[in-house]
């Protein structure tokens, strides 16, 4: 065995699933088609986001690098949602690309256990009985043989570049696809299909107009992971503009020239990030739809254009770009296009991220069907721990649906299936309350500690941290509301003899902690005050939440045997029994949740199951 | 062994029609194999067999031990997804006797047929999609049903008024819910929806809500009828009107007895509405100790009583128990009787004249009970007509009632945490909680031990 572990694919998933694996002491290859390339960001300059930025502090809290790198390139910050509630509050930041890359691959290079090798995989290797990962085949020929392989191809699988009528084999611009991979996939069995997606054009910063646009300054930086205190890194300005009528009428005149809409791209491409085209043909009562102009790094003058991902012709892609205030005299540096890719169906995969078709093989990111580089990298981190645990013979690391955003990503992904690219949203977690971005360490630094993945560090910084939180607590419940403190705000007349912890569940004294704590600020850091406050204001909604929860919770938790013969269940439709049989759902929660699987389907086999229990 | 209650995969037969001497019996059976293991019994096996469905086959019933007939039959096949049940399955319509049904029955079950426990019909349907909850509970009420009104409303929610009406509520909570969801899920900046919840269109839903929650009081009325109590002091006459007023409604089936000897309780209809129309004629005054119980039984009876008829011996004139009696219910409806006798008095103010003698002030009599009752039902005269003209909605069963009661206390939840201005993640919850309940009634979201209640209520064969 030339390795324990190989990983294929350097980027989000990527980087996680080696360093993980390497750090868990396995011996470990990176193979990618070029190191120059590790850890680039194909698409937006930015991390995090609504839902996204949970993930990122759950993969830091988990132990994984893309906090660190973020942290460590970031060029602007802000919270998202501030006015809509703390659960749904998310930090996102743009990012110096470049730098960015760079990090990653330092993290990489100096991490011991890890060899990187640049070379492209064509096709698998299994044992004899064709049900158990024994290496890989390259390009040139390597046969590298290994125990547990980590697949993250992202969008280079059989992958094919479009430009108006201009198409080409390619992974990103100007970066050869992976070909051979997916077809041979393809021919051992495993299902394989088509998904797209696109990515905007740059433009030169120079050639800008910005006193037509509006500039969006970001925030007082705050880090991304856990283990850093504070950050100072430049902070650049984005801007932002509108399309007009005129560019409308550009993108309708030229829709005839659009590969998408003249056919030949037969992938599906993620709904939820459109392009600029598919946005006008859908809300053709839009008068105008919203571009965010964004640095692409500190020493670039490159410019990322947030909302106009489109696969139309060049000359059209400057006319729009050129229609647009601001843009008018924009120099086009890189044009926009739409690439598509292999992917594999994740339903044929457990929840540890490993293959139900060959044992030792792990999938994670794109090659799963999500999109965006937190989702990658979060499954990443899983199929790195769960490809060590397959290696060591330990149970796999599965996290709940209530525990992170990571198990509702997997959970998503292994048993609904997907039919187009999937992203994480907060309204995917039916317990988001518990899932707040500020609690990330508090839920998964425990297990990164037992897994191993956690740095002494990292566990002294959360020990010092959990003791402080539980310390604000305990003064917050030992303050109580006198008639002394009437005067101080309206409405605490109605709390005498509570104490703040206890108060601050009323809605309209949410701000009363600084006026009836004053002391706190100057004794602890300012988020573990935060986190502490919002576990005391939220603790009313998250039990509600819970009890809401709880109301399926009984049957979600039914377990499924997995030699439960859905075929010879009688009641059953045909196309349920089919779905059941190919997904094998582990509990009642996951069978119900599969398209297809009807109201009845799930009733029956709750029945059947509960007289299983039973017998 | 006892058979697993909900056991889908065995093939069940059971009478659907009352057991006992009739022209016409019906005994159903459905599962898989249905039609084949018929066939066995059937002296066209290859004509049953073959039959394609939604057909009827005429035959015999045929003992396969001795080729003897047993009756001259028609068989209605239904094959999956057709059919009530959506199962593969027979209608047997045999000779009402009951000779016959219980040798059919004895040979369907030595086929592999398991005699089918109450509500496996309904619950298999159900599992089909063939039903949702309030329909199959709505099949119960349907066969216990005690007035037209009952009847009307039972059926209108077999044909899926209340599920709709209740789908539709339910589609308002989510559209607000996946509006909300939307804007938590799309940072403000980026084109989102402004804005908040909006704190008039949740008072809309929540008032539908309750509007359906409101009306179960009146719909379990309908299951039972109102209950009309005939007082009065002893020789009043009041035998003698509950009487005449039980002729008043000509459908009259059966005169009932009621739980005890002390009183006899009759349904009868006014107009449409279902009455259960009580005489305490068996209850006396306390004169000593054994009396006493009767009396305070009485009293409860008055207490539990939708309306009271009070009726007076105009010959004897108002008493101070009548008084007492009047002054302590106000509401009663005051007959002042026997107005055909020369002795008979004025009738005070507000007093109905009638004669249990010559008949005569009986009609204005049952009007003016049917007056009486009629707010408890919730109606005005024209929603009525409407409600039996078109279909307007009740609810009927105690799970229904809790699970609107739920919803609503959670749309006011959500309206108090708006008005406080609780975060819009946080407000989200009862919208959720709302939505649950209402999915819960139609069985949406279902546990095993609400089919299972739902379900073992059943009569046989339905």
């Amino acid at each position: 065995m030339d390795y324990e572990a190989i990983v294929v694919g350097g980027g989000h998933a990527g980087i996680e699933a080696a360093l993980a694996l390497a750090r868990l002491g396995r011996r470990t290859l990176m193979v990618t088609q070029d190191i120059d390339a590790v850890g680039r960001m194909s698409c937006n300059p930015s991390v995090g986001g609504l839902s996204k930025g949970n993930l990122v502090r759950e993969v830091d809290a988990l132990g994984g690098q893309m906090g660190l790198l973020i942290d460590a390139s970031m060029i602007q910050y802000r919270v998202l949602n501030r006015s809509r509630g703390p659960a749904v509050q998310a930090p996102r930041a743009q990012a110096d690309k470049a730098l960015y890359s760079g990090f990653a691959r330092q993290a990489l290079e100096s991490q011991s256990s890890l060899e990187l090798f640049m070379d492209t995989v064509v096709d698998i290797m299994l044992d004899s009985s064709g049900r158990r990962i024994e290496g890989i085949v390259t390009e040139r020929g390597n046969r590298i043989g290994c125990r547990a392989l980590v697949l993250t191809t992202g969008t280079f699988m059989e992958a094919r570049l479009f430009i108006g009528e201009w198409s080409a084999p390619g992974g990103r611009l100007g970066e050869p696809a992976a070909l051979g991979l997916g077809d041979a996939l393809r021919r051992r069995g495993f299902r394989v299909g088509r998904f797209k997606t696109g990515t905007p054009a740059r433009v030169k910063g120079s050639s800008l107009d910005y006193c037509e646009m509006e500039r969006q300054d970001g925030e007082a930086q705050e880090p991304f992971s856990f283990l850093h205190e504070k950050i100072a890194r430049p902070s650049l300005p984005c801007w932002i503009t509108y399309t007009t009528a005129e560019t409308h009428r550009v993108i309708r005149a030229g829709l005839g020239r659009s590969p998408l809409y003249g056919g030949a791209i037969k992938g599906k491409g993620p709904r939820y990030c459109p392009s600029i085209e598919d946005k006008v043909m859908r809300f053709p009562d839009r008068e105008r739809h919203q571009v965010f102009v964004e640095p692409e790094g500190e020493y670039t003058d490159e410019m990322y254009l947030n909302g106009l991902s489109s696969s139309l012709p060049e000359d059209i892609q400057a006319a729009l770009i050129h229609s647009i205030p601001g843009l008018n005299h924009a120099v086009i540096v890189r044009p926009a296009y739409a690439v598509e890719y292999d992917y594999l169906d994740p339903s044929l995969l457990y929840a540890s991220l490993e293959s139900k078709i060959a044992g030792g093989l792990f999938v994670a990111g794109q090659t799963n069907g999500s999109s965006g580089y937190e989702e990658a990298a979060a499954q990443g981190l899983v199929a790195g721990i769960n490809a060590d645990r397959f290696l060591t013979g330990e149970e796999a690391l599965v996290l709940s649906r209530s525990e992170a955003y990571i198990g509702v990503l997997v959970d998503d992904l292994v048993t609904l299936g997907i039919d187009e690219p999937y992203r994480m949203f907060t309204s995917r977690a039916e317990r988001r309350l518990a899932l707040r971005q500020d609690t990330a360490d508090t839920r998964l630094t425990p297990l990164a500690k037992s897994i191993g993945l956690a740095t002494r560090e990292r566990i002294e910084r959360f020990e010092g941290k959990a003791a402080g939180i539980a310390e604000i607590k305990e003064l917050m419940k030992g303050r109580r509301i006198s008639r002394d403190d009437f005067l101080a705000m309206d409405g605490l007349i109605n709390h005498l003899g509570e104490s703040v912890h206890n108060v601050l569940r009323d809605p309209a004294l949410r701000n009363c902690l600084v006026t009836l704590l004053p002391g706190l600020g100057t004794r602890f850091p300012h988020g573990w005050i935060e986190t502490a406050e919002l576990d005391a204001r939220y603790e009313g909604y998250r039990e509600k939440e819970a009890r809401i929860a709880g109301r399926l919770e009984r049957s979600e938790r039914l377990r499924i045997p997995t030699d439960f013969d859905y075929l010879a269940m009688a009641g059953l439709s045909s196309e349920a029994a089919q779905k059941l049989s190919s997904t094998r759902p582990l509990t009642l929660g996951q069978a119900a949740r599969i398209p297809g699987v009807r109201r009845s389907d799930a009733a029956l086999l709750m029945i059947a199951l509960s007289r299983r229990g039973t017998a | 062994m006892q058979r697993s209650y909900f056991d889908a995969s065995r093939p069940i037969a059971a009478l659907a029609t009352v057991p006992g001497e009739s022209a016409l019996a019906v005994i159903r059976c459905a599962g898989p194999g249905a039609v084949d293991l018929v066939a066995g019994l059937f002296s066209r096996p290859a004509a049953l067999g073959s039959a394609r469905s939604m057909s009827l086959v005429h035959g015999e019933l045929v003992d396969p031990s001795d080729g003897a007939a047993v009756d001259e039959i028609l068989a209605a096949v239904f094959l999956s997804p057709d059919g009530p049940i959506g199962e593969d399955g027979v209608e047997l319509y045999c000779h009402g006797s009951p000779a016959v049904i219980r040798k059919a029955l004895s040979l369907l079950e030595g086929a592999g047929f398991a005699p089918a426990l109450p509500g496996e019909f309904t619950f298999r349907a159900f599992l089909h999609g063939k039903t949702d909850l309030v329909k199959a509970e709505a099949v119960q009420e349907l066969v216990r049903a005690g007035s037209e009104g009952a009847r009307v409303e039972a059926l209108r929610r077999l044909e899926g008024g209340l599920s709709r009406a209740l789908a539709s509520v339910r589609e308002a909570i989510v559209d607000v819910l996946a509006e909300v969801e939307a804007r938590l899920d799309y940072a403000e900046d980026d084109d989102s929806p402004a804005g908040g919840l909006d704190p008039d269109s949740l008072q809309r839903i929540r008032d539908r809500v309750a509007l359906l929650a409101a009306s179960y009081v009146s719909g379990r009325l309908y299951e039972r009828g109102a209950r009309a109590i005939v007082a009065g002091r002893p020789n009043a006459g009041k035998s003698s009107l509950f009487n005449l007023l039980v002729r008043e409604d000509r459908s009259i089936v059966a005169t009932d007895p009621g739980t005890t000897r002390d009183w006899i309780e009759t349904a009868i209809e006014l107009g449409g509405l279902p009455v259960r129309l009580v005489d305490t004629a068996g209850l006396r005054e306390a004169e000593g100790e054994i009396e006493a119980e009767g009396v305070s039984r009485s009293r409860r009876l008055v207490e539990e009583s939708e309306a009271v008829i009070y009726v007076v011996d105009g010959c004897g004139g108002l008493s101070a128990a009548d008084v007492a009696f009047l002054e302590s219910r106000p509401d009663s409806l005051c007959v002042w009787n026997k107005v055909d006798a020369p002795s008979c008095a004025e009738a005070p103010a507000g007093f109905l004249r009638t004669s249990a003698a010559t008949g005569e002030g009986l009609s204005a009599l049952a009007e003016a009970l049917r007056e009486r009752i009629r707010p408890r039902f919730g109606l005005d005269e024209s929603a009525l007509s409407r409600s039996v003209a078109e279909g307007d909605i009740r609810i009927a069963s105690e799970r229904q009632k809790r699970l609107l009661d739920e919803a609503v206390a959670a749309l006011d939840s959500c309206r108090g945490e708006l008005d406080a201005r609780a975060p819009l993640d946080a407000l989200i919850l009862d919208l959720r909680e709302a939505a649950d309940s209402l999915g819960e009634i139609t069985g949406e979201i279902a546990s095993k031990e609400v089919l299972e209640a739902v379900f073992s209520r059943f009569c046989l064969g339905k």
